[in-house]
């Protein structure tokens, strides 16, 4: 097997927050708390939880946009937690990010050439005539021509803004393309267009990426394999088959069952989760999830669940899920 | 057959903005029956939501009803003075809206601005007013409704929050709900939750129940019948079922296409190519004409009119067969 | 284009025109009033306005009015335009520094916060007093006056515009801070800024009346709007004219400069646009 081009062990991160004006409750918020998983080289990673779950910050840890509380990053084999100033500066070229809203992730002020060519600029790639090239190329490979070069952001269309994006974090040739929520802010006929276009990327160009979504289908969709968090946790990690086919922790269960499906006949008997997601300034005691699983048992209350590898490349953080045997079904809960 | 709670005629609106007068909605007709639960499915631009304002009379300069009629229990709503509309907003139709956060006011207990809703059309007083909203949250799958009653919005997650949306909008028991993509800004699971409470309170109370949204899979899991809108315009109508399963107009067969689903594996998505068209720069014939996969010469020529097929209406010209596996 | 939707705005149009009404006068000044603003004419003293020598009259020692107020407006312009550059730059400098690197914050706002107890026009004309009366010191104490007031507004769109996603992709892509503050920070928080500084300008206009009329602005015989109404109080029954000219005058531009503003608000600033989905 080859190594991991990202490493991520036991990562957390805690924000401090106030919750009165005048600074009379504190606590911490467990944004991540404890998140371990790599991701391989040419494949891509599915993030998936519902909001809060911790996975954009997961995903910001990664590009270096927060510090993390604990935790350690491997990146090609390099402590990337521990790069400072110009090394980091330049680390950078290799992970890029594309982001959730095609309005606010462009300058309005500059023009396509400049938003495709800043990176270029930034690392000191080529001469003018050479980023001008390069710039053009990017743009054609996501679907705009050379007359879209002078255009301002506000002239686009939401889909054409985040091919803007693509080609803004294609510039520099990274090994790792984070996508946060990617697609998420588009219309379901433009979704579709940016996802062949960043799986055409991704066959050309031999990307890897990590692919933060809530939406399931779109995951199952583009990724290989797919972690799935709940309360700053991976409850469950598997290849994307057989996560789908056999979900195994009673949360994932419950996330694919309230997907509300287009097609009719594949209407079936949803099992509906009571209750909202608990707070992560205050996570329940034992598995996070036990407020909300139709199967929790006292052990679940008090015992945190460990992580199983159960082989095959999945895991499960369940006390339910034994190896060799059925999985728990929330259908069948009493 | 009774005659439809509410029934749409040839409305347009029109928008002035700075770039000149555009039509939001142009030629829109439809009916909705009692008790009916009718989903309106579109994408950004096609004017779902300028229709249900239009109906719920809340369309304000630089917006105008140009032309057409809104007939909501045989009477008509266009034109109508403003304080009319107001005492018929509330007590006979409610809407609620995707983010349930700005449509509550922030400095009141949930429950009071429930009971003054009730009080507003209804004469109750203080104390029945309060009951009326605790037994209305309780309706609404609240727990513990008489405590939570005296939460402020900011105390209530956003589900809650949704939930008390829909108490506030039921409480003078209207005839008619408009959810405006009530669970876009929600998670599936809790998403899930709120569906399931619109369908059981839509049998419970007879509602009828206008669903507007971009996902197709909430109105297939919901709806009788579903309106499909592109760039303004109807484009199909028909019962859920049978759009799923045979779409009639390209664009509904293009955009069930393209939502990736979770039993096949497909290496490209097929999607709609191109974008949805400037209301300022229409085709000049069929709106879609210049996504469409079927485009023939005179789908150009002149814009297609709505046309009934077998109970079903569809925009397209063609007789395509769209059967889904 | 701003410009275009600019010229629409019926508001911003009437402001444009008023204010540049006072500057066509300034800049033609020797060539509206043949007099010379200064000379004095003892036999001409109080000529009432409508003389086909003096159109809007003579002041108490004869000198023509309109010349003086035609110098004037160079005096009230010229002092506008170095107060609103002097807190341009610095209200830009502080505000930036400190809405940008949240370390500089609390040094630098506690200073403009220190500036800004005290009420403006008090502290202008201590200001003024302890300088001496000369124009750059009328400049020195506005720029003084109105610098903090504009770097908090600087900071406040600072402070949003570097939490906006397009900063974090600079950053993503190894933007500096100087990068991301000149580069993409600045440009998007200069709306505000903007409008800021076409109300400063009115109000150096009017403050320079005030410190000139106190006998803390230009030293007279200077032709200043200020001084004029100073000179002219005394004699406000017999010859209102004298006091109402240069009133008028003042009003002219500040009525001018705040229409400006509010029309540049209504264009630049987002948060008063009005959208419809």
């Amino acid at each position: 097997m080859t190594a991991p081009l990202l490493d991520i062990v036991d990562l957390k991160k805690h924000f401090l927050v106030r919750r009165s004006a005048f600074g009379a409750q504190r606590g911490w918020v467990r944004a991540v708390d404890g998140v371990t998983f790599q991701v391989r080289p040419g494949e891509t990673l599915g993030l998936v939880g519902e909001s809060g779950c911790g996975k954009s910050t997961v995903a910001r840890i990664i590009l270096r946009l927060i510090e993390p509380t604990s935790g350690a990053i491997r990146f090609d084999g390099e402590d990337l937690l521990a790069l400072e100033g110009e090394a980091l500066r330049r680390r950078r070229a290799d992970v890029q990010l594309i982001f959730q809203d095609p309005y606010g992730s462009l300058d309005p002020r500059q023009t396509v050439e400049q938003i495709v060519g800043e990176p270029l600029v930034i690392h000191g790639v080529g001469g003018r005539a050479e980023r001008r090239d390069r710039v053009l190329a990017l743009i054609e490979r996501v679907g705009l021509s050379a007359e879209h070069l002078r255009r301002h952001p506000h002239e686009f269309s939401g889909g054409q803004r985040q091919r803007i994006g693509i080609a803004r974090a294609l510039a520099l040739n990274p090994k790792l393309v984070v996508c946060d929520e990617a697609v998420s802010a588009l219309d379901v006929s433009i979704q579709a267009q940016v996802v062949n276009l960043l799986k055409r990327l991704q066959r050309d160009v031999g990307l890897t990426y990590l692919f933060v979504a809530h939406d399931l289908a779109v995951v199952r969709h583009i990724s290989n394999r797919v972690a799935v968090m709940y309360l700053g946790r991976i409850v469950e990690l598997a290849p994307t088959a057989e996560l789908f086919a056999r979900p195994h922790h009673p949360y994932t269960q419950a996330l694919l069952s309230a997907i509300p499906r287009p097609k009719a006949e594949v209407r079936r008997s949803r099992v509906l989760l009571s209750g909202d997601v608990p707070s992560p300034m205050a996570p329940p005691s034992g598995c996070r999830f036990h407020t909300r699983c139709p199967l929790a048992v006292d052990r679940c209350r008090i015992e945190d669940p460990p992580t199983q590898d159960l082989g095959e490349g999945r895991s499960v953080a369940c006390h339910l899920v034994r190896p060799g045997e059925a999985p728990p079904d929330i259908r069948r809960a009493p | 057959m009774s005659p439809p709670l509410l029934e749409v005629r040839d409305l347009t609106v029109r928008f002035r903005t700075e770039l000149g007068e555009m039509a939001a909605i142009d030629g829109l007709s439809f009916e909705a029956a009692r008790g009916e639960f009718l989903g309106i499915v579109g994408e950004s631009g096609s004017g779902k939501s300028v229709t249900a304002r239009a109906v719920m009379g809340l369309i304000q300069p630089p917006g105008r009803i140009s032309s057409g009629s809104i007939r909501f229990a045989g009477e008509e709503l266009v034109g109508r003075p403003d304080a009319e509309l107001e005492r018929l907003r509330g007590k006979r139709m409610a809407m609620i809206f995707q983010e349930p956060m700005t449509s509550l006011n922030p400095v009141f207990p949930v429950g009071e601005q429930i009971a003054e809703a009730a009080r507003r059309h209804d004469r109750l007083s203080r104390r029945a007013g309060w009951d009326r909203a605790v037994e209305m949250l309780a309706k609404v799958g609240i727990p513990g409704a008489a405590e939570r009653a005296t939460a402020y919005p900011h105390q209530l997650s956003g589900g809650m929050r949704q939930r008390v949306m829909i108490a506030m909008a039921l409480v003078c028991s209207p005839q008619m709900l408009i959810a405006d993509e009530p669970t876009t800004a929600l998670d599936v699971t809790i998403q899930a939750q709120i569906l399931d409470l619109l369908r059981q309170l839509r049998s419970e109370l007879g509602l009828t129940v206008l669903l507007i949204t971009h996902d197709l899979g909430v109105v297939a899991e919901q709806a009788d019948r579903v309106i499909v809108m592109y760039a303004g315009r109807v484009v199909e109508e028909s019962p859920t079922a049978s759009l799923f399963a045979r779409p009639l107009h390209p664009y509904t067969g293009g955009l069930l296409d393209s939502i990736p689903d979770l039993e096949h594996t497909v290496e490209e998505l097929p999607a709609i190519e191109g974008v949805v068209p400037s209301p300022f720069a229409l085709p000049p014939g069929c709106r879609f004409a210049p996504r469409c996969r079927f485009v023939e010469g005179p789908c150009n020529a002149s814009e297609p009119p709505l046309r009934p097929v077998g109970g079903r209406r569809t925009a397209c010209r063609l007789d395509l067969d769209l059967t889904r596996s | 284009m701003p410009i275009r939707r600019l010229l629409r705005h019926r508001l911003f149009v009437t402001g444009l025109s008023l204010f540049l009404l006072v500057v066509v006068a300034a800049i033609a000044a020797e060539w509206i009033a043949s007099h010379n603003p200064t000379r004095m004419n003892m036999r001409l003293r109080f000529t009432a306005p409508g003389d086909p020598r003096f159109l809007l009259g003579t002041d108490a020692f004869g000198r023509d009015i309109l010349a003086r107020l035609a110098h004037g407006a160079q005096v009230s312009l010229r002092i506008g335009v170095m107060v609103v550059v002097f807190t341009g730059v610095f209200g830009t400098l502080f505000g930036a520094l400190s809405g940008y690197f949240r370390r500089l914050d609390n040094p630098i706002m506690r200073v403009m916060d220190a500036f800004m107890a005290f009420p403006a026009i008090m502290l202008a004309i201590a200001i003024a007093a302890a300088l001496g009366p000369s124009e750059l010191n009328v400049v020195i104490a506005l720029a003084a006056v109105y610098t903090p007031r504009t770097a908090r507004i600087v900071r406040a769109s600072v402070l949003v515009v570097r939490e906006a996603e397009f900063v974090q992709a600079a950053r993503v892509a190894g933007a500096g801070d100087t990068r991301i503050l000149l580069g993409h920070v600045l440009p998007n928080s200069l709306a505000p800024l903007i409008v800021q500084l076409t109300f400063i300008f009115a109000y150096s206009v009017l403050a320079e009346a005030v410190l000139s009329f106190l006998g803390v602005g230009p030293a007279p015989p200077t032709p200043t709007w200020g001084n004029m109404i100073a000179d002219g109080r005394n004699f406000i029954r017999e010859a209102p004219w004298i006091t109402l000219m240069p009133g008028i005058a003042i009003s002219i531009t500040v009525l001018g400069l705040n229409l400006l503003g509010d029309g540049l608000r209504d264009v630049l600033d987002p948060r008063m646009k009005v959208t419809s989905s």
